[in-house]
């Protein structure tokens, strides 16, 4: 029982190690899914917002874990 | 008709996201069969591809029958959050943030863990076991990059020869040096593999909702080649922000 509980939680660590991150890659997703596509413009473009907000959200996150760290060491 | 770019590109992610699991499930078959002996090493590694056998076997025919467009969506949002995960902690340890994996300490770590406790007469349970779940849980990893790679694009034959490419070169080597590959570079392995998969998972995700991308199959080249450019800019300003 132990064994498939920590087999579990290693599953789910194979997706989401930072909640936040997580939820924020699948809003996204979803906002994606909801609003670029109703968006009155040329189809490659609703492409390119995607990506766009991914790679915005990529590095935001990697920029505000290091400033997290930053703190935890200074406090 | 297969682009090579999507085929080159899900077998080299296949292969280099297998090659990473791979040596990790080494590192502890080798603690196991270290110091508990070989037989229930090797079992505990046999039962483990069984059984993820087992699972590809089970599962793998219930991906063929999901509409194509709910296939792509899915593999592409758990490919986007597997890849991205991968490639944020690879930056985070490229950039200082996070300690570097290290397989040496991890084999150290187990082997003193193994030494730890009593091996048991006829088969030693603990040991079978160790081995097998190292081997179920890198497996899992593995099965679902091949899976994830290959299944929405027709491409489970490349992924699937990438993978098994990988886990054949760890064994054989790990058959020869007889200790972990601790000099493989494994973060920038991770990082490159972060790299490809989220570029995967952005053009799944971008093609399940039904967008458009330039250039078609050859868009995931541009893609990855925006991530690694977002990536490698990443990392100096996560440097600068933990000393700054």
């Amino acid at each position: 029982m132990k064994w498939l509980v920590s087999a579990a939680r290693e599953i789910f660590g194979l997706f989401v190690e930072d909640l936040g991150f997580t939820l924020c890659i699948l809003a996204w997703v979803a906002l994606a899914g909801l609003l670029l596509r109703g968006l009155p413009v040329a189809d490659p473009w609703r492409a390119a917002i995607f990506l766009a907000g991914c790679l915005a959200l990529l590095v935001e996150n990697v920029v505000r874990a290091a400033r997290g760290r930053r703190i935890l060491k200074s406090s | 008709m297969l682009s090579l770019a999507h085929a080159g590109t899900a077998i080299a992610s296949a292969f280099i996201g297998s090659l990473v699991e791979a040596v990790e499930a080494l590192t502890i078959v080798l603690a196991v069969g270290t110091v508990r002996g070989w037989r229930p090493a090797l079992a505990g590694t046999a039962a483990g591809v069984a059984f993820l056998a087992l699972l590809v076997l089970a599962f793998g025919p219930l991906l063929a029958r999901m509409p194509i467009e709910v296939l792509q969506l899915a593999v592409g949002v758990l490919l986007l959050l597997f890849g991205m995960r991968w490639l944020r902690k690879a930056i985070l340890r490229a950039a200082g943030v996070i300690a570097l994996h290290d397989e040496a300490a991890v084999f150290d770590k187990e082997c003193a863990a193994l030494r730890a406790s009593e091996p048991q007469r006829g088969w030693d349970a603990i040991a079978v076991i160790t081995a097998f779940k190292a081997v179920v849980l890198e497996g899992l990893e593995v099965v679902f990059i091949v899976l994830a790679v290959g299944a929405a694009g027709g491409l489970l034959l490349p992924a699937s020869v990438g993978a098994l490419a990988a886990c054949v070169l760890v064994a054989v080597a790990g058959g020869v040096v007889y200790r972990p590959l601790a000099r493989i570079p494994e973060n920038t392995l991770k990082f490159a593999v972060g790299v490809l998969l989220s570029a995967f998972g952005v053009f799944w995700v971008g093609e399940g909702l039904g967008f458009h991308w330039p250039g078609d199959d050859l868009a995931i080249l541009g893609i990855a080649a925006l991530f690694l450019a977002a990536a490698a800019a990443a990392a100096p300003l996560a440097r600068k922000e933990t000393v700054g």
